[in-house]
């Protein structure tokens, strides 16, 4: 069985620090999967190395069968891979709709060229752009915040324009690090049905979380790393009762 | 609520400054004043390069003086020693400033951190040490005379209110271009650069890829202004190269506003008219010149157009307060 994504004996040490330490894990098209385990696993490492931006210590990352460990980001975004930030990284000068007009950059070509001669084909491609980052707000429910500066927004919303923005982009491959974090109950629970909107679109989630309701509610499959190692995976079942699992994260009962 | 040229639409901006500009030779015609003028549309057409660069993209330059010399000297010096056209010498400045600052932008800005500033500052100092040293070709620290008058398809612009109507037309042409390279997808591309590296990257944004081409641009927009300089004053001399001119269009970037093109210009024309005014000060120009650099950091940080912007936005609330309250209504 082919992949959409994996890692083979894939490290990345940070000094004597071994973040992630032979891991080899595996994402399925179409399913939202989730990455779990306590602080310091190696998670948001694990993004970054996928993401392209840090390069792996040793081993291999594989998008549908082509090696992309320590390609530049924006080559393996334009392979269709694209991620959210858990420290939100928005572009908080500028408006809502810009955000993700920029997320739509790989789905438009005009260059500095034809865009300071202002050719016809960039405002055709312009006009195009702002129909569909419009679309794209309103699926995402922002739609009434779309002139307002990024910056402005409400936090809960940040986080949801983050993942507005990723969609620009009209990834195979969508990593959520922590959405969740620092949202109220109502917001989560938006956020949930948001991503499982998502995956209708047959966009495959890949999502670290520590809010563990939700990765139990919409995940289908559970990898737990710890000490940068995969320790178990599953259906959410199956994880939360693993020994080894309750042992490293959930706490001994 | 933004005053700064219309934001909603900087097209209706830029076609009432350009009314706004195309009619002051009517209240100005003093020849003094008009030069100066011509001096000031020089200087904003870099120092909106250089706000290309710095305030939208964040990247900063300090050699942006050498690339206004080598501008200037790649085609005053043809043009004194062999009469080349002005056109001739445009033809040569742009390719050759384009390709200089690919070379130095490549392998700088493919670094994180400021490498370019480093990069810039050393070639500064090594273009300058050129313009003194190729003393057969350049005239050497004394400048190079003789420079042809600029002349345009058989049109020469002689006068100073020739000169003014030139020059704010290459104002004007290298305003609108960089209005539409604002408002686009480059634009977009290099403001996200400014505000998130990590997040444009993984957007697919070829973070490299669009330091280098603004740049250059930059560098380009130096150029031609370099050009116009060449055969405005028709004389050059390294004096007008130096380091510490590249630091003056920074701040010029700086005090004007970041990332606003209409605030580029308004640095470039207060930064460029205020010795004139601090004249009378003398030798306490430096001084004075200082202190007002200083007070506009300290109380004007986001600079002088969204400064006043900001002021007239605040004294507009609380002259509506007030005016509430007198009217006796209750505040909330």
């Amino acid at each position: 069985m082919s992949f959409l994504m994996e890692t083979r004996g894939l490290c990345r040490y940070f000094g004597g620090v071994k973040a992630i330490h032979d891991l080899n894990l595996e994402v399925r098209e179409g399913l939202i999967q989730s990455v779990i385990g306590p602080n310091g696993a190696g998670k948001t490492t694990l993004f970054n190395v996928v993401s392209g931006i840090l390069p792996p210590t040793s081993g291999q990352v594989f998008f549908k069968g082509a090696a992309i460990g320590g390609t530049a980001p924006h080559r393996i975004a334009s392979m269709g891979v694209t991620r959210t930030f858990q420290n939100l990284q928005l572009f908080s000068d500028m408006t809502v709709q810009e955000n993700v007009m920029v997320g739509m950059h790989l789905k438009s070509r005009g260059g500095f060229f034809t865009s300071a001669l202002k050719l016809p084909l960039v405002w055709k491609e312009e006009r195009r752009i702002r129909e569909i980052s419009a679309e794209i707000l309103d699926f995402t429910g922002l739609g009434k915040y779309a002139s307002l500066i990024a910056g402005s927004l409400p936090f809960g919303r940040q986080r949801v324009l983050e993942i507005a923005r990723a969609l620009g982009s009209e990834p195979q491959l969508l990593m959520l690090d922590e959405p969740a974090a620092g949202l109220n109950n109502r917001e989560t629970s938006d956020l949930s049905e948001l991503i499982g909107r998502i995956r209708e679109k047959g966009i495959t989630i890949l999502l670290v979380e520590h809010d563990m309701d939700l990765v139990m509610e919409i995940s289908e499959h559970v990898m737990v790393l710890d000490q940068g190692q995969k320790i178990a995976e599953g259906n959410p079942e199956l994880v939360r009762n693993d020994e080894k699992v309750l042992k490293a994260y959930l706490g001994e009962e | 609520m933004r005053l700064s040229g219309a934001v909603k639409n900087p097209y209706a901006g830029f076609l009432l400054f350009s009314l706004l500009v195309l009619a002051l030779p009517l209240v100005v015609t003093n020849q003094y004043y008009l030069g100066v003028l011509v001096i000031i549309a020089i200087h904003s057409i870099i120092v909106l390069g250089l706000d290309l660069l710095l305030g939208y993209t964040g990247q900063i330059s300090l050699g942006h003086a050498s690339f206004f010399g080598l501008g200037a000297y790649l085609t005053g010096v043809p043009s004194a020693h062999w009469q080349w056209p002005p056109l001739a010498g445009l033809a040569v400045a742009l390719p050759v400033v384009a390709a200089i600052a690919w070379v130095i932008g490549v392998p700088t800005l493919k670094l994180h951190g400021h490498y370019l500033a480093m990069a810039t500052l050393g070639f500064g100092i090594i273009v300058f040490i050129f313009f003194n040293e190729l003393g057969s070709l350049t005239g050497g620290p004394s400048g190079l005379t003789g420079i042809e008058a600029m002349n345009l398809f058989g049109v020469t612009f002689d006068s100073d209110r020739e000169w003014y109507y030139l020059a704010v037309a290459f104002l004007l042409a290298v305003l609108l271009l960089s209005i539409n390279v604002v408002r686009s997808r480059v634009g977009r591309a290099l403001r996200a650069i400014h505000g998130s590296e990590a997040a444009s990257g993984v957007l697919g944004v070829n973070i490299s890829r669009y330091k280098v081409g603004i740049f250059v641009l930059s560098a380009l927009y130096a150029a031609l202004a370099g050009w116009l300089y060449a055969h405005y004053i028709t004389f050059i001399s390294p004096s007008s190269f130096t380091f510490m001119f590249s630091v003056k269009l920074v701040t010029m970037v700086v005090i004007g506003s970041l990332g606003s093109l209409w605030g580029a210009i308004f640095g470039a024309a207060i930064l460029t008219s205020l010795p004139e005014i601090l004249y009378v000060f003398h030798s306490y120009e430096t001084l004075v010149f200082g202190i007002i650099l200083i007070m506009v950091m300290i109380f004007m940080p986001r600079g002088l157009l969204r400064g006043i912007e900001d002021l007239i936005i605040h004294l507009w609330h609380k002259g509506l307060s007030s005016f509430t309250r007198a009217e006796g209504e209750e505040r909330p």
